[in-house]
């Protein structure tokens, strides 16, 4: 040690030695207390070497020391103002035993910057002031050294545990982005950022407390209290970025109150709700376990999910698998009802083909709803649900794997059961169509006239032998016919006959009509029928190749025969097809082209027009393009129609072709409402050539587009073969399954 | 002269006692500098035969500015530290070209977070001879220099600037002109120019303080080329005093905890007789640039011994989260054990790319800020780290609030598609009108920095309010607020009563709500809430021996009748009215028919497609009615009756209400009533029950009647 000390200070009086010449002291002196305050003690340090019984050193370090200590803040430069106070005390003890008044008096120059110039401008400094400074400061600093480490300690203390609470709280809520899902999401690891945050926040407090009480006994000069808020706004409230204990009012959050509120929240509200879930289960399961037994209808009740749990769940989570599971086992439950009335009719005595033909209608709907459903467990199976509900999921399901096993099962139970019925529906569709004709002419004055419909897709098919192109048939058996034959002048003409149920003619009426006012001889054709209250709505049009005039002819029939209504009707477009209905006692007709028979290519823009029953025009629409309509069937709303197109401009504006070329044919289906409205219009999809010939109504919600699968044809009739298409869509044109 | 050779003497004289009594230590140490000097190298890669100067390193210690006289005059240069090999240099034009031809520029500083240059030129716009100026980097460059101004410049010469890591102390040297202290010296430095080491502070008003000369030890003859380290405690500066080994040496000094500067320690590992000067070290702390014998920059490996404090970098890009462009924010770093704010600084406005150089040993809460945008907080943990480290925090602020709406009705948590309107509170008209889907969602972008009302308005709901400040700190910008809207309802009194003598009956009543998923169920004479502008089917039935009644009423608001379904005009369709459901203003009276012996209960709502006797969906509920009283009442009887209107042939229509009679039946049969308590007739158009005159009237003579034959 003494090796180094003499090292040290061979270094030391070598180096000042030989590189200052040292200006006397107390000519320095003033200039050194004009420097900054870091350069001070460097500077009366190196006068120590020569003189270090120099008591105005000691003192004037001191003092330098003294002044940080008092301008330096206790909070804020600590370890600065406690360094200095040390300092200041050591070198103020040491002044404390050597300033003396001789000294004072003899080195007046040495403590000048306490002094005042007298008259002759001699400096004067008095002992008593220098002595007073001394005897001031050491209790001062003492008393500051033995307090400080306590205040700021406990300072620093609650403020770094509020600043630990509020970083734990902000990185909580960055997790967790609604109350709802951290409520649904708490678990043993967010329990135990809770008790960190509750516990930092603690701490804080108490710590506060105790800088409260130190600084009660050791005034600093600051004097905070903490305004404490309640977080109310989640996401906003508690969330503040710049936290500062250096105000009078320290702003913090309660942090703990709400720990508190929410973990109360959460056992109260989050656990019930979870036995309500399991308890809600096995019930439902129960429900479909036993739901064959139930179907005694003494007992049957539909399965419906407990409000109470559904609702409160909802609250918590609209994003739940386990609300898409509860509800796809309401629907299937309903579904499976259905099917269980579909099967007890195919066994019953009672043989009701409509009503079979409707609950296949209503179970292929409820298929595909519980389908619909099932794809929402399919949505919602992600690890979000799994974190949300790990206990239930895991005891029920198995995981999130257990889930896509249950969907995927239940996927294939559901796309059999559709191909099923479908199949049903569609071969009980064809069989409500199929015209089983026993009697198969009548005959009406030695004239023979077919019972069953031949479509002709020329004149030349026509003869002077009557064919049948209509056939309404009534539940009664009696049917209303209406067709075509040759004249002798070799005109079109068309006749419409009642028929009774034993094959009879019942009456018989012919029409051969004229053009221009009876100048011009025409064809006649019956264009279409339909069966209106008390007889048929019968549409002729009347025309003559190479003659541009045409009429069309809506005539009222009643049962006896007799015409009721005979008007020629403003529209001249070849009438497609005639729809009563008897909602609001209209008909609707549409009319394509100049064309007396279905050729799409042949086809102009698609007028559809409603008549009341005594003719009049209510309304008409266009669809402007190459399109036909082939069927129409009656809505609550209004129509369906059905046709087929090359192409079409949508009501949207859009123009839709059918394929790259004008020979693609391609099918729609359209709905107009009871005022006129094209309510929607879509194509029918399909991979392969695809176009429909007939419309068949089981309800509002089964409506079935028959079609081929297979090449355009003109006045097709309807497939039954291999290539049948079969759609089965609703009232707002909605495609509930398909048979191809 | 002499002087110094006594002093070399002793200084030997001292080290060889040092090695005799510890000769590992001296030993050690002597080889650690040795080692140090020997990784002493020139930075080939900028420098040229010119003369290279006064390279400044940006915190991360890949960027590289300096001054160089290589075009003929002296300019600013930039290089990359690009995969270890530093980058030709590219000249700074924007700066360089500023001048004139014959201007210097020279001594850059560059700013910690690579955004701010520092330097001095001789433009002629300046206050003196040599001014301090700085540029800033844009996305196109550096801005045209600008004039740190008074009073730091001066009418003397000002130059060779170092910018603190803060930002906030700006160290610079000015021509001293005092007489040197040592006569040795002053022979040696006779005609060349001294220069002394100042500091300036800036203000809280963002100026810059009255710069102070650096006391002694620092400043003691000719000093110059201050750089002031990343932990703002250490300067590095060259010195010509006496000591040293040769023209200038570089000198470290470091200001302690309670704000004294100590000695200054010769950077021996460096130091040559020739002039050593201009350092520069990237925050990392281990490597060293300088200037060796003024023409050519070298780097060398500091030894552990002399690194300054350890510091991290954090460093990203602040950018706005929606658009992706760099946003200039405010960056406040405070100290987290006391709050104190110990740095603030902005970052580059252009590309928002910022650095943060932070010395290890505490812990600091980093905020950003900026007026109208979302607010992040950022915490380091830096009090036991004790070694470099390079932290990337791309921040993205936001200037929108997502607003997520979720409105759904409380009663039944199905979702609402109401009406939203958005306005500032106080305003008068509303910023935004708009309708949210029918998923009851909707997201609303509200620009921060304003306080919000929202209102939601849906009919038949009470309307729902609530307000949003974002006004103040906000750090998360999505808000998800659920609107439980709250169904209008109107108390509706429920009175079952019998037909025959207007007495109360014990009965169920089920109400359907036809608008959404509600279903109520009572236990007879009760007041219930129903809800506005939605319809109900209100069913009543009794196990007492009475036939079911229903009726469908839509509920209009309080102070009006409630409407029947006959009273709304599209509901022909369903039917007659119920004959013996009678309203009043808030309450429903349904008379219950005693279930005797030829009573005619006449069934609602059984519709058969037209001229056919196919039954429509619709009129299943009703024949479920049906198939309940049957079974709750086990010993009834009935005649199936079906009726039509007058179009068509008597004959004809009475087939078709006998097949329109049996459709019913066969219900009946395939819902399990025995065919033996019930018989089917077709009573055609003999019985109308009002005239067939009108539409309206015919509806109402197609009708499907229950007789009871026997109870």
């Amino acid at each position: 040690m003494k090796k180094y000390t003499l090292l040290s200070l061979l270094i030391i009086s070598a180096f000042f030695g030989f590189s200052q010449k040292l200006q006397k002291y107390e000519d320095a002196l003033p200039r050194i207390l004009s420097l900054p305050s870091s350069g001070i003690p460097a500077s009366l340090e190196i006068y120590l070497i020569d003189d270090p019984e120099n008591a105005s050193i000691y003192f004037q370090l001191g003092v330098v020391y003294y002044a940080r200590f008092k301008d330096s803040n206790i909070l804020t430069d600590y370890p600065y103002k406690f360094g200095n106070a040390r300092k200041a005390l050591e070198n103020m003890l040491v002044a404390k035993r050597v300033v003396d008044e001789k000294d004072v008096k003899k080195n007046q120059e040495h403590y000048s910057n306490f002094g005042k110039y007298d008259s002759k401008g001699r400096i004067q400094v008095g002992y008593d002031t220098l002595n007073s400074l001394i005897n001031a400061s050491i209790p001062e600093l003492q008393q500051f050294l033995a307090n400080a480490p306590s205040v700021y300690e406990s300072f620093t203390a609650s403020f770094t545990h509020y600043n630990a609470s509020h970083k734990l709280y902000t990185e909580l809520l960055g997790e967790y982005t609604t109350i709802n899902n951290l409520y649904l999401l708490y678990d043993d690891e967010m329990e135990q950022s809770f008790q960190s945050i509750t516990e930092e926040y603690e701490k804080s407090l108490v710590a506060f407390e105790n800088y409260r009480a130190a600084i009660d006994t050791f005034p600093i000069g600051y004097d905070q209290e903490m305004i404490i808020s309640d977080l109310e706004v989640y996401r906003l409230d508690g969330m503040s970025a710049e936290i500062n204990f250096l105000i009078p009012k320290i702003l913090i959050w309660n942090y703990a109150d709400w720990i508190t509120e929410t973990r109360d929240y959460i056992q109260k509200n989050i656990a019930s709700m979870r036995t309500a879930l399991t308890e809600e289960e096995t019930r439902i399961n129960k429900r479909l376990d036993q739901i064959e037994s139930d179907f005694i209808r003494e007992s049957f009740k539909p399965l419906k999910i407990t409000k109470e749990t559904l609702f409160t769940l909802r609250k918590f989570d609209l994003q739940s698998v386990i609300e898409s599971l509860f509800l796809f086992k309401e629907a299937k439950h309903d579904m499976i009802h259905t099917e269980l009335q579909s099967k007890d009719l195919e066994t019953s005595e009672v043989e009701d083909a409509t009503r079979q033909l409707f609950l296949y209608g209503e179970l292929i709907n409820k298929i595909k709803d519980t389908d619909t459903l099932l794809l929402n467990v399919r949505t919602r199976n992600n690890a979000d649900n799994l974190l949300k509900y790990p206990q239930f999921l895991e005891q029920s399901y198995q995981g999130r794997q257990g889930i896509s096993r249950f969907v995927r099962a239940e996927s294939d139970e559901l796309l059999l059961k559709q191909d099923e019925y479908v199949g049903k529906l569609a071969s009980g569709v064809y069989q409500a169509l199929e015209d089983n004709v026993i009697i198969t002419e009548a005959t009406y004055q030695k004239q023979k006239l077919p019972l069953s419909i031949t479509k002709i897709n020329g004149s030349d098919t026509v003869t002077f032998e009557a064919l049948t192109t209509h056939k309404l048939k009534n539940f009664d058996g009696s049917l209303f016919i209406g067709g075509v034959k040759k004249n002798t002048a070799g005109q079109l003409v068309s006749y419409v006959s009642g028929i009774t149920p034993e094959g009879k003619v019942g009456w018989y009426n012919e029409y051969n009509l004229t053009l221009d006012s009876g100048q011009v001889q025409a064809n006649t054709r019956v264009a279409g029928m339909t069966a209106v209250p008390g007889g048929s709505a019968v549409i002729l049009n009347i025309s003559q190749p190479d003659y541009p005039e045409t009429v069309n002819k809506l005539l009222l029939i009643d049962e006896g025969g007799q015409e009721q209504l005979n008007i020629d009707l403003a529209l001249s477009d070849y009438p497609q097809t005639i729809t009563f209905n008897d909602r609001n006692n209209g008909l609707l007709l549409t009319f394509s082209g100049r064309n007396f028979y279905s050729d799409v290519f042949e086809s102009g823009e698609l007028t559809i027009a409603k008549y009341n029953i005594l003719g009049d025009e209510i309304w008409q629409q266009k669809v402007a393009g190459r399109i036909e309509a082939v069927d129409v069937v009656t809505t609550t709303d209004g129509f369906v129609i059905a046709g087929n197109y090359s192409q079409y401009r949508s009501p949207k504006g859009l123009m839709m072709r059918a394929g790259r070329d004008d020979n693609s044919v391609g099918a729609y289906i359209l709905s107009v409402s009871n005022g006129g409205e094209i309510t929607a219009m879509r194509q029918i999809d399909a991979d392969q050539p695809l176009f429909v010939s007939k419309l068949y109504k089981v309800s509002e919600e089964c409506i079935n587009v028959l079609g081929s699968q297979a090449p355009y044809m003109t006045n097709a009739v309807t497939d039954r073969s291999e290539t049948a298409a079969f759609i089965m869509i609703t009232r707002d044109l909605e495609e509930i399954a398909r048979r191809m | 002269m002499k002087r110094l050779i006594i002093f070399q003497m002793v200084l030997l004289f001292s080290l060889g006692l040092m090695s005799q009594t510890s000769p590992p230590v001296m030993q050690t140490l002597s080889d650690t500098i040795n080692y140090y000097r020997s990784t002493s190298k020139p930075v080939d890669a900028v420098n040229t035969e010119k003369i290279d100067y006064a390279p400044s390193i940006s915190a991360d210690g890949k960027t590289m500015i300096f001054e160089s006289n290589k075009s003929g005059q002296y300019w600013l240069y930039e290089s990359q530290l690009v995969e270890g090999v530093w980058s030709d240099p590219t000249s700074l034009t924007d700066i360089n070209s500023y001048g004139d031809a014959t201007d210097l520029i020279g001594g850059p500083s560059l700013s910690f977070d690579n955004n701010t240059l520092f330097f001095f030129a001789s433009f002629r716009e300046g206050l003196g001879r040599e001014d301090i100026y700085y540029s800033t980097r844009t996305d196109e460059g550096w801005t045209s220099p600008k004039n740190i101004g008074g009073p730091i410049n001066t009418t003397g010469y000002e130059g060779f600037p170092s910018i603190s890591a803060d930002g906030r102390e700006l160290y610079f040297v000015r021509q001293t002109y005092n007489p040197l202290s040592n006569d040795e010296i002053a022979d040696m430095w006779e005609n060349k120019a001294c220069y002394s080491i100042f500091k300036s502070v800036k203000q809280s008003d963002g100026s810059w303080g009255e710069p102070i000369m650096l006391p002694y030890p620092i400043n003691q003859d000719c000093e110059k080329a201050p750089r002031i380290m990343a932990d703002n405690k250490t300067l590095i500066f060259a010195s010509n005093r006496l000591g040293g080994l040769g023209d200038y040496d570089l000198y470290q000094i470091q200001l302690d905890e309670i704000g004294d500067w100590g000695k200054p320690k010769p950077l021996e590992f460096i130091n040559t007789a020739n002039s050593d000067q201009f350092t520069s070290i990237s925050a990392q702390g281990d490597l060293l640039y300088y200037v060796y014998d003024s023409k050519d920059i070298y780097s060398v490996e500091i030894p552990p011994h002399l690194q300054q404090f350890k510091n991290n970098v954090i460093q990203g890009a602040i950018r706005d989260g929606d658009t992706g462009q760099g946003i200039e924010a405010e960056i406040i770093v405070s100290d987290a054990f006391t709050s104190r704010e110990v740095m603030k600084m902005t970052n580059n406005a252009n590309n928002g790319n910022y650095t943060l150089v932070l010395p290890v040993g505490n812990n600091y809460n980093v905020e950003i800020k900026k007026a109208g945008y979302t607010s992040r907080s950022y915490f380091y943990d830096l009090k036991d780290k004790d070694e470099y480290d390079e932290l990337v925090q791309n921040i993205e602020l936001f200037s929108f609030a997502k607003l997520f709406l979720n409105v759904y009705d409380i009663d039944i948590f199905e979702p609402i598609a109401a009406n939203i309107k958005v306005k500032e509170a106080g305003a008068a008209g509303f910023i935004m009108d708009i309708e949210n889907e029918t998923d009851g969602k909707i997201t609303l972008d509200l620009p921060l920095g304003k306080k919000y009302e929202v209102y939601i308005d849906k009919e038949n709901f009470e309307s729902e309010f609530f307000s949003l400040d974002v006004t103040g700190l906000v750090v998360y910008r999505d808000f998800n607020h659920d609107v439980e809207m709250v169904p209008i309802k109107r108390e509706v009194s429920i009175n079952i009563a019998d037909l025959s003598n207007n007495s109360r009956v014990r009965s169920k009543v089920r109400i359907r709500n036809r608008n959404r998923d509600e279903v109520i169920e009572l236990e007879g004479n009760e007041t219930v809430a129903l809800r506005v502008g939605d319809r109900y089917e209100i069913e009543a039935t009794s196990d007492q021996g009475y036939a079911f009644n229903s009726a469908v009423i839509e509920v209009t608001p309080e102070g009006e009748d409630i409407l029947t379904a006959a009273s709304v005009e599209d509901l022909d369709a369903f039917g007659q009215p119920g004959a013996t459901g009678i309203v009043t203003r808030g309450d429903i009276k349904l008379a219950l028919q005693p279930l005797t012996e030829g009573t005619d209960l006449t069934l609602r709502d059984i519709l058969f497609e037209s001229n056919s006797d196919n039954l429509d969906a619709i009129s299943y509920t009703e024949l479920e009615r049906v198939i309940t009283l049957m079974i709750e009442n086990p010993s009834l009887r009935v005649e199936v009756g079906a009726h039509t209107d007058d179009i068509g042939s008597s004959e004809y229509n009475q087939l078709l209400s006998q097949r329109r009679a049996q459709k019913v039946a066969n219900f009946m049969v395939e819902s399990k009533i025995s065919d033996d308590r019930f018989v089917v007739t077709g009573l055609g158009e003999s019985q109308p029950a009002f005239p067939n005159d009108t539409d309206e009237n015919r509806a109402k003579n197609r009708r499907v009647v229950l007789t009871i034959l026997g109870i």
